[in-house]
């Protein structure tokens, strides 16, 4: 009897050391394989403890922000099954996304389980380009892109209106010879009209029997008359000035904008550069004369708080006597 | 009755051993019988050159002297959740429409840090594409940005504004 009970208890002992979770997935890689016309995929990973103690398991860790992922419950008796349930926003990407989720638990084997989430994206309609950037333009004056679209499925593109922002824009469309249907190119044609400032138009494509659109063009640029100031403002900031080189701290303490005549055959001339800013001093230096300037600004001290100005410089040109270019200063601090 | 008492504590006493001595030889297990912590699963690598990452120790260095563009290429709603102090919003999803917001405190020359959140998160990679394409040459990505900018402690901010 004493043996027989020296016997259980040993190995009740040894059992208890031995004793130990274990987390088993069901599957550790999630494939959706070929997706179209959706942005966000879904799924649950199922599992279990397959040991024989008390399974927990910490949040999991996505790989990427764009995966968001919940575990239920997170304490699992020996035997007892649960989920992982998990929400992955591929967006406008194409092609294969694979991503992955770290689940932490008290595994002692697998402390750290890794699952793979894996996805086609096929999207239903190809646009190249989706975005232009004209750059400055002067006004009156026309610029043409050209936008191809292309229907992925095998199924015709019907393309029948690409609608535009604006007054500015004209858009016409063309079937791509040979093509059998699938694919058409949207020509662009920008005006640079109505008043000096910077534009981005958007072009919404439509196909037959749909009336949301398919997608849209942007078409980005500025319209900047006789000169051309970059950046157009000053947003500039400012951090702690402890240990930092004096190499560094000119860096830190200047900037700069530059000024360039537009309109050819016009001499342009600058003068009289202020800023409304108190230790904010400008100064004027002539990159091409008659056609390129730069304003470079310094600063004499590093501000104590963030601050507003204006830095003014004087032209010679009537329709723009004087120009203006907004500076914010921020002042960057550790909390 | 005595002696059993004292063969069932010898027993206990044995147990006890038997366990304690299992568990010091499990390499499994740490000392104090919790899980040794393990290296994460190392995660593919991004397809970034070597001159289009930053380090965290740069990045902190030009964000502290604000000689460097911060680009948040989240969703708007991720950036207002929270975001690098003083980043701008540029969300690679909205590229098109939101470019026109940074372009004017830009220029080609500007150094300009993108990140998003996540080891693989390509948000970043793709905005920093789009930058370089557009002709920003000085653009590079901090790999993880979010999560280890709130990791080193380093200053944040919520809402619409930078």
């Amino acid at each position: 009897m004493a043996g027989s009970f020296l016997a259980g208890l040993i190995v009740f002992g040894v059992a208890q050391a031995g004793a130990a979770p274990l987390l088993k997935f069901d599957n550790v890689v999630y494939d959706f394989g070929k997706t179209q016309g959706i942005s966000t995929v879904t799924g649950t990973f199922t599992f279990q403890n397959d040991g024989d103690a008390e399974l927990q398991i910490r949040k999991p860790a996505p790989t990427c922000g764009c995966t968001v992922a919940a575990v239920k419950p997170e304490t699992l008796a020996p035997g007892a099954k649960g989920e992982l349930v998990f929400s992955l926003n591929v967006g406008s990407s194409r092609g294969v996304v694979q991503k992955h989720i770290a689940v932490p638990s008290n595994d002692p084997v697998n402390p750290t389980l890794q699952l793979t989430i894996r996805v086609d994206v096929v999207q239903m309609y190809e646009i190249t380009p989706q975005f232009f950037a004209l750059g400055d333009l002067t006004p009156g004056t026309t610029t043409n892109v050209t936008v191809t679209v292309k229907r992925m499925d095998g199924k015709p593109l019907q393309l029948v209106n690409a609608t535009a922002s604006s007054e500015f824009v004209h858009t016409k469309i063309a079937e791509v010879e040979g093509s059998s249907g699938h694919a058409s190119t949207v020509n662009i044609e920008f005006v640079a009209g109505g008043e000096l400032r910077r534009f981005n138009e958007q072009i919404n494509l439509l196909v037959e029997g749909q009336t949301t659109p398919i997608s849209a063009v942007n078409v980005q640029g500025r319209i900047v008359g006789e000169l051309a100031v970059t950046p157009e403002r000053l947003v500039w900031g400012i951090g702690s000035l402890d240990r930092i080189p004096a190499a560094r701290l000119e860096t830190m303490l200047t900037r700069s904008v530059r000024i360039t005549a537009s309109k050819p055959g016009e001499s342009l001339q600058l003068k009289n550069p202020v800023s409304t800013l108190k230790d904010l001093n400008v100064e004027l230096v002539t990159l091409e004369t008659g056609k390129t300037y730069m304003v470079v600004a310094k600063l004499s001290n590093a501000p104590k708080e963030s601050e507003q100005g204006i830095i003014t410089i004087d032209t010679n040109l009537p329709s723009q006597p004087q120009l203006q270019v907004p500076v914010s200063i921020n002042v960057i601090q550790r909390r | 009755m005595a002696r059993t008492l004292w063969r069932a504590l010898m027993i206990v006493a044995a147990s006890l051993l038997v366990g304690l001595g299992v568990n010091a030889f499990r390499a499994d297990l740490a000392p104090s019988g919790q899980p040794r912590r393990l290296p994460l699963v190392t995660p593919p690598k991004a397809d970034l050159a070597a001159g289009e990452i930053v380090a965290m120790t740069e990045a902190e260095q030009l964000w502290n002297e604000g000689v460097a563009f911060f680009l948040d290429s989240r969703t708007s709603a991720d950036y207002q959740a929270g975001h690098i102090a003083h980043a701008h919003s540029l969300p690679d999803e909205d590229f098109a429409s939101r470019y026109g917001d940074v372009e004017p405190l830009l220029t080609r020359d500007a150094e300009i840090i993108v990140y998003c959140d996540g080891v693989e998160c390509d948000l970043s990679h793709r905005l920093l594409e789009k930058l370089r394409a557009l002709g920003y040459p000085r653009v590079r990505v901090l790999v993880n940005g979010w999560s280890e900018w709130r990791k080193a402690g380093l200053p944040t901010a919520t809402g619409a504004q930078p």
